[in-house]
């Protein structure tokens, strides 16, 4: 694991090897300083009335040289370094962000892989936790471990006694500490859970968007006295963790006491056999910077290890392969490909309930076909299995006669431009919002899908025309969208990707009628010959398609034209009249309008 | 605001949250200055004693001082920590929710105007990046202690010589100008990334967020987004390459002080011991004691400089959430006549509106009256100002002129309570929470009417779901707050907060876009049981399913902020208006 980081440092930023080589001997050496400043001083000022002041002051200035230099050279030189680790942290975490962004879909809406990988997200979320945090201790390291060597000769040379106290001091700390740690690891799940809940209480709290229904419902008291429990929840485990930790303290203040008696023991054991001050001050200032060069070490060898477990965590999923390649076909040519769905069944991964089985279905190419069912009846799955948002459990799919999941991933992608139900702006200008990119985009046809779309004339009043920035949360002058050109938006992004399959999925649930209307109209103009399906459980949507096809849990109901589904008087019937007969019992009160109806089924 | 406000703010709040804390970081205080103080103060009485006598008795005893107070010191520390440990992040929590409360507390007006959005992101940011809240809290206390220790120090050279604690704090001095030169610098810096930071979140997040993920596969975004969080990195990476390089430079500058100090105090010191020249000569263990309180007096200078730093840094990030904790509460709006009754009559009189910071009148003299029982359907284009004109009746914003009355009187003048107690709302953006099925439904944890939860339950069609579920109405909405939660579908949740709107018993009720989400066969159930589910209440009804408008008694048709026409649907078919025109449109598709 070390040494794939170490590598990553070879790779992208070799020069911090040189600087950590620099900062050692500087860090290194610093402390040495303040060890022998009091042997040269006192043992002068212990000459007593042959005290030179003129070595007084040289010792003095030496030391002040010596120091401003190591000093500085160690602060600036760990200081110059930060940035450079923290920037090592940034990549893994761009690493991380395209791996979500490109591993198969289905993790994405399973709450458990979440879970599972919590531990890699946390190594790239601070500077002192994870990579950075294993970084800036593998820099600090090796100047410790060069202080630790010369003061252990040192002191070993003069009481190998001490050095054991010292040693045994620093066992019961780093027992002491590993025992807390293991602890505090062990809670690390209920941890986990008692922060998410909390999380939920800051995010709902602080989203305006719940603001109207807190108030309406006065649901204040009642989210607060919830949000204080998870609170305090988290306190109680904390508590425990603490009091643990608390109480392995005492192994370590016995250690503390080994290390202080055996050290004070012998020197003044020594002085009662003639060790000058000099040098008794000395040893028991080398004595104590080694014990907290000790200290600081196994503190850092810790962390190491600690953190390891979370890079370790981040190199699982950055290696593991998470479905984000798919086949090796490249995507199909043809301008409006043929679907087969052959005996399809489906369940979402780790539920035991179908979705739909034995779901059999054929779209030709270049035909529009309409998906209709009630709500829950597996109408977007269907569409997400056919992109290769997830894997069917039986049976398969193919386009072009070939099984989705033989197509490259990002070839699969390409053949599609979907409009889904929950349409997402981001804070780009337009038209990279429409091109989803942001080098390479074509003007020209990103203006063609704006007008195609509707959205043109909108886009024309805005001050810098398509290079406005969309949302306000990058730049407080961006456009907003209502529900509506939001819709039109997503529909020119999907005309300006100009796939050869076109998915609409409930694209105009949220529009007025007119604008409605006007997606209906201009349906066969957004198609062009292409394969088409779209989903919606406004009926009406059917009439300009040339199929319609009836899904429920045994796959495909009924499937036909919309002449002949309604002269089959089944469950689209059913579902037509329903919706439209609001419609037209009115006609009948309403002789004007009565032509409007004609050839219409009788209802009642 | 000064720093010395903020930080003062940050230790009131930390107070009223959690008073045991700051008492335990003023035992720390103690403790670590006590620790300092006899690390100074005791090796003098051994090194005087080995000067000296060399008395083996006089000398472990000495010894054993030193070592028993290391030990002692070092198990308040702990005991402190322990304490500390258990609190810090609980203040922190604590505060996050202080903005929180305060964000529910707040009118919400302010709530869709996006400067306060865009205040509520920066404030939240203390929380977010870098921890700042916890580091300013703990800061706090290091601060204290680390003026404290000073103090101490600077009272033992004092009395040695304040000619040598005048030059060390001449030094200081130095320190402060380039600490203030160097604040002043990371003040700019910090609020020139600040924005570049927010932004670089953003992005982040954009990658992980899990409704955006088809959009990124489909779309191939992955690239664009990669690219923009590559590019903000670049820039922050430069800017503060720049900013560590220099904190590298006069963090450096402040340790060459800090040796000269430590230099001068030696050599001084050293001079006391071997001559007579600046007063009475001292002893080796005297020596060794001044010179002690000199290092940690210097090297306290650079951590309490070190801290306040760090302190400014944070307290920069401070500004947006003491802004937002200042806003003024919403009113208590306790005065007013409560509301007795029933909603008899509305009536909405000459109302003007238009949203704060807009620039177009979203309602332009709106009248029309409404009577008990009434349901109405409101119909208009996308953006017509439906929606503004139902945020309006809900008290959610006061209309800029005319008025708008129940029961004859102005609806604020009515006690805010009593009023809200009689208008239940389904909003177009309706969220539900992560309770219970049923806790989402009555809005309370206890003493909820168990029996009217299922009935409405069973009335707009969630009874066939709640049988599904071993625990019923027990269930929790949900995933991401517990793993034993249930994902509803859209439909669903609309449903539910139908229910909840119906459970209130308020006698008006308003259903904004309450069907979009369903199926055909689901929506006609609630049209047709609408008279049933709405009972005798006043009723607001507003969807772009123009079938709707037949259940209702009359319709207020709207364009463009104005009352086009409010009259039944027969009446307004006749006319060949706006109306027809949306009725037309859409009945059409069922034509066959």
């Amino acid at each position: 694991m070390i040494k794939r980081m170490l590598e990553k440092v070879k790779g992208q930023r070799p020069a911090l090897f040189g600087v950590c080589a620099l900062y050692t001997l500087a860090a290194g050496l610093y402390p040495f300083l303040a060890v022998l400043l009091p042997l040269f001083m006192i043992g002068e000022l212990e000459k007593g009335a042959q005290a030179s002041l003129n070595a007084v002051l040289l010792i003095a200035a030496v030391y002040f040289v010596l120091a401003a230099f190591l000093g500085f050279m160690r602060t600036y030189l760990e200081k110059w370094s930060y940035n450079k680790i923290s920037f090592l942290r940034l990549d893994y975490l761009r690493e991380c962000c395209v791996k979500i962004m490109e591993m198969a879909y289905p993790h994405v809406e399973d709450a458990s892989f979440l879970m599972k990988y919590e531990k890699a997200f946390i190594a790239v979320q601070s500077n002192d936790n994870g990579v950075e945090g294993i970084y800036h201790r593998l820099f600090e390291l090796p100047a410790l471990l060069l202080t630790i060597l010369i003061l252990t000769v040192q002191i070993g040379f003069l009481s190998p006694l001490v050095l054991l106290g010292l040693c045994a001091g620093l066992v019961c700390r780093v027992i002491a500490s590993r025992k807390s740690y293991a602890y505090r690891y062990g809670k690390e799940t209920e941890i986990a859970g008692w922060r998410r809940r909390i999380q939920y209480y800051s995010r709902v709290t602080s989203d305006f968007t719940y603001g109207k229904d807190i108030r309406m419902y006065g649901l204040k008291d009642r989210i607060l006295a919830n949000y204080d429990r998870q609170i305090d929840g988290y306190r109680s485990v904390r508590a425990l963790i603490a009091g643990r930790e608390y109480g392995w303290g005492f192994l370590a203040l016995f250690g503390l006491l080994l290390g202080d008696g055996l050290t004070y023991g012998t020197l003044v054991r020594r002085a009662l056999s003639g060790m000058s001050v000099a040098e008794f001050s000395m040893y028991l200032t080398a004595a104590a910077t080694l014990a907290g060069c000790l200290t600081q070490a196994a503190e850092k060898f810790s962390t190491i290890l600690g953190e390891g477990q979370y890079v370790r965590a981040l190199f699982d999923f950055l290696d593991t392969d998470l479905g984000e390649r798919g086949g090796d076909r490249p995507a199909c040519t043809s301008k409006a490909p043929e679907i087969v769905f052959d005996d399809v069944s489906f369940r979402y991964p780790g539920s035991k309930n179908y979705v739909f089985r034995h779901l059999n279905l054929t779209i030709a190419g270049g035909e529009k076909l309409a998906v209709v069912g009630v709500n829950g009846a597996g109408k977007s799955t269907l569409v997400k299995l056919l992109m290769g948002l997830f894997d069917v459990t039986e049976g398969r799919i193919c386009i072009d006669g070939i099984p989705v999941e033989e197509y490259d991933k990002k070839a699969l992608y390409s053949m599609f431009a979907p409009v889904f139900q929950e349409v997402n702006a981001m804070a780009f200008t337009v038209r990279e919002n429409v091109a989803g990119r942001l080098t390479d985009i074509d003007d020209a046809r990103v203006e063609d899908a704006l007008k195609r779309a509707g959205l043109w004339d909108k886009i024309e009043g805005l001050p810098q025309k398509t290079r406005q920035m969309v949302l306000k949360v990058i730049d407080e002058n961006g456009a907003l969208f209502s529900g509506g050109e939001n819709q039109k938006l997503a529909i020119a992004r999907a005309l300006y990707k100009d796939a050869p399959i076109v998915v609409m999925d409930e694209p105009t649930a949220a529009l007025d009628a007119l604008a409605e209307e006007q997606i209906y109209r201009d349906f066969d103009g957004l198609v062009q010959g292409k394969t088409a399906i779209y989903i919606s459980h406004r009926l009406a949507s059917t009439r300009f398609c040339d199929h319609i096809a009836l899904i429920g849990p045994d796959g495909v109901e009924e499937y036909g034209t919309h002449e002949e589904l309604m002269e089959r008087k089944g469950e689209y019937y059913k579902m037509f009249t329903v919706q439209g007969k609001y419609y037209r019992e009115d006609a009948a009160d309403n002789e004007a309008e009565a032509s409007a109806w004609e050839g219409g089924p009788v209802y009642e | 605001m000064s720093n010395g406000k903020k930080m003062a703010m940050i230790v009131r709040l930390s107070w009223r949250v959690c008073p045991s804390y700051v008492l335990l970081l003023l035992a720390n205080t103690i403790v670590g200055g006590g620790q300092i103080l006899a690390a100074v103060l005791l090796p003098r009485f051994l090194l005087d004693e080995l000067t000296g006598g060399r008395d083996v008795g006089r000398l472990a005893f000495f010894a054993g001082c030193i070592v028993g107070t290391n030990i002692l010191f070092d198990w308040l520390t702990r005991l402190v920590k322990k304490g500390l440990d258990v609190r810090s992040e609980y203040v922190n929590h604590k505060m996050e929710e202080l903005l929180g409360e305060k964000i529910m507390n707040l009118s919400y007006t302010r709530l869709e105007d996006p400067y306060y959005l865009d205040l509520k992101e920066r404030a939240a940011f203390v929380f977010i990046n870098q921890q700042a809240m916890l580091q300013l809290i703990n800061g706090a206390g290091e601060l204290l202690r680390d003026g404290i220790t000073l103090l101490l120090m600077m009272a033992i050279l004092l009395t040695l010589s304040p000619v040598l604690l005048g030059v060390l704090l001449v030094l200081v001095g130095i320190m402060l100008i380039l600490q203030k030169h160097f604040y002043i610098y990371q003040k700019k810096m910090f609020d020139d990334v600040l924005p570049v930071n927010r932004r670089y979140n953003y992005y982040v997040n954009l990658t992980t967020d899990g409704e955006l993920q088809k959009d990124i596969r489909l779309y191939d975004m992955a690239g664009m987004l990669g690219d923009w969080v590559v590019q903000y990195n670049r820039q922050i990476m430069n800017t503060f390459d720049f900013h560590y390089k220099k904190q590298g430079l006069y963090l450096g500058l402040y340790g060459v002080i800090n040796d000269l100090q430590a230099a001068l105090a030696y050599g001084y010191v050293a001079l006391r011991v071997a001559t007579g020249w600046f007063g009475p000569s001292i002893s080796l263990g005297s020596f060794s004691m001044y010179v002690n309180a000199a290092v940690q007096f210097s090297t306290g200078i650079t951590k309490f400089g070190d801290s306040l730093l760090r302190a400014g840094q944070m307290l920069g990030y401070l500004d947006p959430f003491i802004e937002l904790l200042r806003l003024p509460d919403e009113k208590e709006q306790k005065e007013g006549v409560p509301f007795e009754g029933e909603v008899e009559s509305i009536e909405f009189s000459h109302v003007d509106f238009t949203y704060p910071g807009g620039q177009q009148k979203v309602l332009n003299d709106i009248s029309f009256k409404v009577n008990k029982g009434e349901k109405i359907s409101v119909v208009g284009v996308n953006g017509a100002g439906k929606s503004t004109l139902i945020k309006l009746l809900c008290r959610l914003y006061r209309p800029d002129s005319g008025r708008i009355l129940v029961n004859g009187r102005d609806i604020f003048s009515y006690e805010y309570k009593s009023y809200m107690r009689q208008v239940a709302a389904v909003f177009q953006d309706y969220r539900l929470f992560a309770f219970t099925i049923g806790e989402n439904i009555s809005c309370r944890e206890q003493g909820a009417d168990r029996e009217k939860i299922l009935r409405l339950a069973d009335q707009v069609g969630l009874s066939e779901k709640l049988s599904a579920l071993p625990n019923g109405i027990d269930t929790l909405i949900g995933k991401e707050y517990d793993e034993a939660g249930t994902e509803l579908s859209g439909g669903q949740e609309q449903k539910v907060a139908i229910a909840r709107a119906l459970y209130k018993d308020a006698s008006l009720i308003i259903l904004d876009e309450p069907t979009s989400a369903l199926d055909p066969m689901a929506e006609a159930e609630i049209y047709e049981n609408f008279h049933e589910l709405a009972g005798g209440k006043t009723a607001f009804y507003i969807s772009h399913r123009m079938s709707s408008s037949l259940f209702c008694d009359r319709i207020l048709v709207i364009d463009g902020g104005r009352v086009v026409d409010f009259d039944s649907h027969e009446n307004l078919m006749k006319k060949d208006g706006m109306y027809r025109r949306l009725f037309k449109t859409q009945a059409d598709n069922y034509a066959c």
